[in-house]
């Protein structure tokens, strides 16, 4: 079972920025969308995240519209920003502690998730002192509490190193396997060798784009 | 609820991190406003410690009727303690005033008592002030300039009035024994003038005494400034994580009612030091406030109602604040500003009395002013409705805004 976004519309005042966003994602599929800065990608993904409100359209999951369902929605959609949403001053754990209660922590740092993520390498450790790599890491676990069947990951390997990225990728194609929907901004050419589908979003338009690895064709696009 | 209490306790957290960092930041402003209030206080306690106004005689003092009584005057007046009277050539006068060591100085001109002698009045004795002079200390420079020259020349006046006229009808040879009464007469009364009324303090704003009135500003004063010693639980907020919880569910409004809650416990643990302090200073001794007597200390532990109401008030300002301007340098600034501009018109860096009435009144009508008016109820223990409903009206108010602020800025997706 997918995702189905049907005509998605967003303005702000006479400024249109999403324009009839239509997509299909079935499962165990990552759609990876393509842009220009500020071409309105992020705006789109906290839409179908619940942050910000459509002005139209839909974001159909198991039948139901996800965008007026919100208590479906946060259990079936996990979300990870761009920038980290972690408290700097406190702990990997204190910061897991606002998704997670204490039994399904312990859960999954043995042999779930948060294990599989490298996470409780560095539980003790305040968010200030982690790297690049931990911190979005730390991001993503807060991000699959629920369990979600659909993750929306805006610029998920941004700044990050290879090996950073590599332990990431593991967890995506993992999350994949077992039937998650990945759906996924990037302007990184590593993140859409995961991608099973592109799409480009350009001037509030969403089109499909066939990406074969030619960065100079994939600029003269977007431009 | 289950996801709120552990934002509340997240955000509790992150305060706690912080508070020591915090705890030496108010000791400093409580060190410094502290030490204002006790100069304060030991200047009103003791005429001797009061700032006394120099002020520099010169010209023709020969006589002896103006030596005598420039001489009395700072010997024995009242007056002493608040003017120094300093007999001294004008070259030097000017060169005391310009180095700043005079307030003013009085230049008697040649020949002023015969003019006085023959009834005329050409030769005005004057004051010699800065040009640009316009604050308070100049025009009390120049009152106490007006009363000394007053003092001394008119007395004179009356003196040689009276030996003219006791000439005129003939009476030269009683001048001399009715001179002297007259002198003994016009000195003691001059210098028991105090004697002559008494002086009932009303206070310098709202029935409070100076004492009361500055306690109740400086711990405004506090409470605004711990909008900027707070700057690091809003600068190192993420931005991305209002973000994430919205998308699981939880409003604005619920984002801002944990982080207030925790601002505002932070202030408030905050001010209870700050009153203990002040508790500690009063109970040790090292200060007396007259007014409250011994029980000093019992009278601030009811003001911890006031003060904590007023806090928690000037916190939601606050907070507001930042959620209105994101960026560091902007926000600090915003904080500053507001906070010395509402201090000034709220009357806390000296009574509003002083400033014009437009300014009053809008003063008291600011959250600063609302907070300081809601205190100084509690210190005078005349609290009503009228004074209270403002800083509820306020908290309101301004949990509102920042809910609304943060709703909007999630929906706009900006940050700074």
């Amino acid at each position: 079972m997918g995702i189905e976004l049907a005509g998605i519309r967003k303005s702000y005042g006479k400024k249109s920025v999403l324009e009839n966003i239509s997509l299909k994602a079935g499962k165990g599929s990552c759609v990876g969308i393509l842009g220009g800065n500020g071409c309105g990608k992020s705006t789109l993904l906290s839409i179908l995240a619940g942050v910000r409100r459509a002005d139209g359209g839909s974001f159909l999951y198991q039948g139901k519209d996800l965008l007026k369902d919100g208590s479906l929605r946060e259990r079936a959609v996990g979300y990870v920003p761009q920038s980290d949403a972690l408290v700097e001053e406190l702990t990997a754990w204190d910061n897991l502690r606002l998704w997670y209660d204490s039994a399904a922590l312990k859960n999954e740092l043995n042999g779930g998730v948060l294990e599989l993520l490298g996470v409780s390498d560095f539980l003790k450790l305040p968010v200030r002192k982690m790297s690049g790599g931990m911190k979005k890491r730390l991001s993503i676990a807060c991000a699959v509490t629920a369990r979600p069947a659909v993750l929306l990951l805006d610029e998920p390997s941004a700044a990050l190193d290879l090996a950073c990225k590599e332990r990431i990728y593991e967890y995506f194609g993992r999350y994949k396997d077992e039937g998650g929907i990945l759906l996924m901004t990037t302007h990184d050419m590593q993140d859409m060798e995961l991608c099973t589908k592109c799409c480009l979003l350009k001037e509030g338009v969403l089109q499909p784009y066939e990406y074969d690895g030619d960065i100079h064709r994939l600029a003269r696009c977007l431009l | 609820m289950r996801r709120w209490c552990s934002w509340l306790g997240m955000q509790m957290k992150r305060m706690l991190r912080l508070l020591p960092v915090l705890l030496a930041a108010v000791a400093a402003t409580i060190g410094i406003l502290g030490l204002c209030a006790a100069l304060l206080l030991q200047g009103e306690s003791s005429g001797e410690g009061k700032h006394r106004f120099r002020i520099g005689m010169v010209g023709d003092l020969s006589d002896s009727y103006l030596g005598f009584g420039i001489s009395m005057v700072q010997a024995l007046d009242d007056s002493r303690f608040m003017v120094e009277l300093l007999p001294m050539e004008e070259a030097e006068a000017e060169r005391s005033f310009r180095r700043g060591e005079l307030s003013s100085y009085v230049r008697v001109p040649d020949g002023l008592l015969d003019s006085i002698v023959y009834g005329r009045n050409d030769k005005p004795v004057t004051y010699v002030g800065s040009e640009g002079q316009k604050g308070l200390e100049s025009i009390l420079g120049e009152e106490l300039a007006d009363i000394v020259s007053i003092l001394i020349t008119r007395s004179q006046s009356a003196i040689f009035g009276m030996q003219q006229i006791m000439g005129e009808y003939g009476r030269q040879s009683e001048t001399a024994a009715v001179t002297e009464q007259m002198n003994l007469k016009v000195f003691d009364v001059v210098l028991n003038r105090a004697g002559l009324y008494t002086l009932e303090e009303l206070g310098v704003s709202g029935g409070l005494s100076t004492t009361e009135y500055y306690l109740g500003a400086f711990l405004v004063l506090f409470l605004l400034l711990l909008g900027i010693y707070g700057s690091p639980l809003f600068l190192r907020r993420s931005r991305a994580l209002p973000e994430l919880m919205k998308s699981r569910g939880m409003g604005a409004l619920a984002q801002v009612f944990g982080e207030y809650a925790a601002y505002a416990c932070m202030n408030l643990i905050c001010l209870f030091i700050a009153l203990q302090a002040v508790g500690a200073v009063l109970q040790g001794g090292f200060v007396e406030i007259g007014e409250w007597g011994p029980q000093g200390t019992d009278f601030l532990r009811e003001l911890y109602g006031t003060a904590f109401s007023a806090a928690l008030m000037l916190s939601a300002l606050q907070f507001w604040l930042y959620e209105l301007v994101t960026d560091a340098a902007g926000s600090l600034m915003t904080q500053f500003v507001c906070a010395v501009s509402m201090a000034y018109l709220g009357g806390l860096f000296y009574p509003a009395d002083f400033l014009p009435k437009t300014m009053r009144t809008v003063g008291r009508i600011l959250p600063a002013g609302a907070a300081f008016g809601y205190v100084q109820g509690g210190i005078s223990g005349e609290m009503s409705l009228k004074t209270a409903a403002p800083v509820f009206l306020y908290l309101i108010l301004f949990l509102g805004l920042s809910g609304l602020t943060r709703g909007l800025r999630l929906e706009r997706g900006r940050w700074g």
